[in-house]
């Protein structure tokens, strides 16, 4: 537990100059960073023939963000079709088939990482540098910058440059200079920093093949061994601080090589929460100080719950296993070397950021421990992935001023910008798009024979399939595991959660900011609702809570909760053996 | 590798892209 609460308190202790740097390498205003990362940014520029003060509004913002994926997504799809073929692969790994390259490619252009491949056999050197490790620099950028333009479009508007686009629409900035700062100014350091304390703490960084080994162990009756190594610390430090996840061995941070030590291991923890707290900051400086107050109360508090509730489920026994086994913490499954807290808190937090990668096997959490990083997803917005964490919060702040607006019988509005029909609807897309893209791949999987591929009959199997396509939709990437996911069907049918479930809900509150920007601010009465107020914060919680209830408890009862209830009476029947 | 196979992917792919383009079209012109 004591390392539980440093592990929290350091992160939030560097939250906060973190968060400062970021509202002023990012904001768009001059400073003096300008001096220092503008000869990088220019070049940049120059280099990919964009223009970085040219004015965009919310559509043209979107269309770039969409092309520049897509451009993205292409290249990444030929890298792993043609691996095989390309240079970079000592150790001569075949290139991917259609659908798994597919299933990757849509996987890490959308921030998610989530792998039906074991990274150090199915990927080549190549396929790990350039499409994985751009993608895991380039995709929490374009997250970052689709915040940052639906920020200024809440406070009505970019306030340099141009007031409007070539369409008449108000700017919201740039999206190039957006993505291109965020890449320069804070991944890329955050990212070399966290990459050459990894190496010292012997994490491999290399371009070598495998190495060859000689067991010690004559029993084992292997002659040799091959250990992957590669430029693992460089891959690691990014898909942790990027919100991104997977891992370049199959079983993430819980291989020795990945993390090797308690320090490693607490670096890594940070390293997944600290980016999304520092933003929460730097949108309470960028809106108003104290809606990033409120904004931090309402994800500390329902983070602290998931994180006291996973822990407590595992330091119980799991209820199959009392009959067999001493009372005590959960073992199964979990990192031995670190223990059973620090495993449940990585489980938890891993889910709460939409990062994804893991230290303990999800699968063989006790069913309410499971249920943890479920919920955490299902949320997806405590704290949630760079970027877009902040912005599906935003999405349920807009729900709570709306609901409030009609409880108290006031025109609802937020920073001063009334909500209208319009705002609404395109809020219902972005509230609507997730669970349809959850549920109704969850049914079809289950309910046509032979598609699921789950080891495990009854309600495990279904919360193994509800996992899968939730991890996708939510941009997630972590696995519950246990599927034979490597199929046609897995692959296809996650790859269309995956992209419709991360661009859907970032497209829908960017035309909201648009719409928003484009109003008159309506003048502060002591009558305005305010969204930095105590009962607002508790009414988001309500909000929140209530509305992913109403959506996904179904599911939860058929997974999680029913394994849960019929796992623990079957002990009763069966005599408890007395350990010594 | 099978080259219809690896068209239809890419088919896909450009698809859904195109699917999220559609609705950005749409919001705009809704809105």
């Amino acid at each position: 537990v004591t390392a539980v609460l440093l592990t929290l308190a350091l992160t939030v202790a560097l939250s906060l100059p973190l968060g400062a740097y970021l509202e002023a390498a990012l904001s768009g205003r001059a400073t003096q960073l300008d001096r220092v990362f503008g000869p990088v940014e220019r070049t940049l520029y120059r280099g990919f023939g964009v223009d970085p003060d040219r004015p965009m509004g919310w559509r043209a913002y979107g269309a770039a963000l969409l092309a520049t994926n897509l451009a993205l997504g292409l290249a990444a799809y030929a890298v792993f079709l043609l691996q095989g073929a390309l240079p970079l692969n000592p150790d001569a790994i075949p290139s991917m088939s259609w659908d798994l390259a597919l299933h990757t490619a849509a996987s890490f252009v959308t921030n998610t990482n989530q792998q039906h491949y074991s990274g150090q056999a199915q990927l080549s050197y190549l396929g790990q540098l350039a499409g994985v490790v751009t993608l895991q620099v380039v995709t929490p950028a374009v997250g970052l910058a689709a915040l940052l333009a639906i920020l200024r479009g809440l406070m009505g508007g970019a306030t340099f440059g141009p007031e409007r686009d070539e369409r008449g629409d108000r700017s919201l900035g740039n999206y190039f200079a957006d993505v291109t700062r965020a890449v320069v100014r804070v991944l890329l350091p955050l990212a070399t920093v966290l990459a050459l304390l990894l190496t010292w703490q012997g994490v491999p960084s290399t371009l070598q093949g495998a190495q060859v080994v000689h067991p010690i162990d004559v029993a084992t009756g292997l002659a040799e061994q091959r250990v992957p190594v590669g430029p693992v610390a460089p891959m690691v430090a990014i898909k942790q601080l990027g919100t991104n996840g997977g891992g370049w061995y199959g079983p993430n941070s819980s291989v020795p090589l990945e993390n090797p030590t308690p320090l490693s291991n607490l670096l890594q923890m940070i390293a997944i929460l600290v980016v999304p707290v520092s933003i929460v900051w730097m949108t309470g400086r960028m809106t108003e100080r104290r809606f990033g107050h409120m904004a931090f109360v309402v994800m500390a508090t329902m983070s602290a719950a998931l994180a006291a509730m996973v822990i407590v489920a595992e330091r119980a026994a799991n209820t199959a296993f009392t009959a067999i086994a001493a009372a005590g913490p959960n073992w199964e499954g979990k990192e031995v070397r670190f223990g059973v807290e620090p495993s449940a808190l990585w489980a938890t937090l891993t889910t709460q950021t939409s990062n994804g990668s893991v230290a303990a096997m999800h699968d063989s959490l006790t069913p309410l421990g499971g249920a943890v990083p479920l919920i955490g997803m299902l949320m997806n917005e405590t704290w949630g992935g760079i970027g877009v964490g902040m912005i599906n919060f935003l999405i349920f702040v807009l729900v709570t001023v709306f609901v409030a607006g009609l409880m108290v019988g006031r025109t609802p509005e937020i920073f001063q910008r009334k909500l209208a029909v319009s705002e609404i609807r395109l809020i219902a897309v972005a509230m609507l798009a997730p669970p349809v893209l959850i549920l109704v791949p969850t049914a079809l999987a289950l309910g046509i024979d032979g598609l699921a591929g789950t080891t495990n009959p009854g309600p495990h199997g279904i919360t193994q399939v509800l996992y899968e396509y939730t991890s996708a939709a939510a941009n997630n990437g972590s696995g519950f595991e246990g599927l034979g996911d490597g199929t046609p069907w897995w692959n296809v049918s996650a790859a269309v959660c995956l992209i419709l479930g991360r661009f859907l809900p970032i497209l829908a509150p960017l035309a909201v900011a648009g719409l928003l920007a484009a109003k008159r601010p309506a003048p502060r009465t002591g009558a305005s609702l305010s969204a930095a107020s105590a009962p607002f914060a508790a009414t988001v919680v309500a909000v929140i809570v209530v509305m992913t209830l109403l959506t996904y408890l179904p599911g939860l009862t058929l997974g999680p909760l029913a394994e849960h209830f019929v796992s623990a009476p079957a002990v009763s029947v069966v005599p408890a053996v007395e350990t010594p | 590798m099978d080259a219809a196979l690896a068209l239809l992917g890419l088919v896909v792919l450009v698809g859904l892209f195109g699917a999220c383009a559609a609705f950005l079209a749409l919001a705009g012109r809704a809105t």
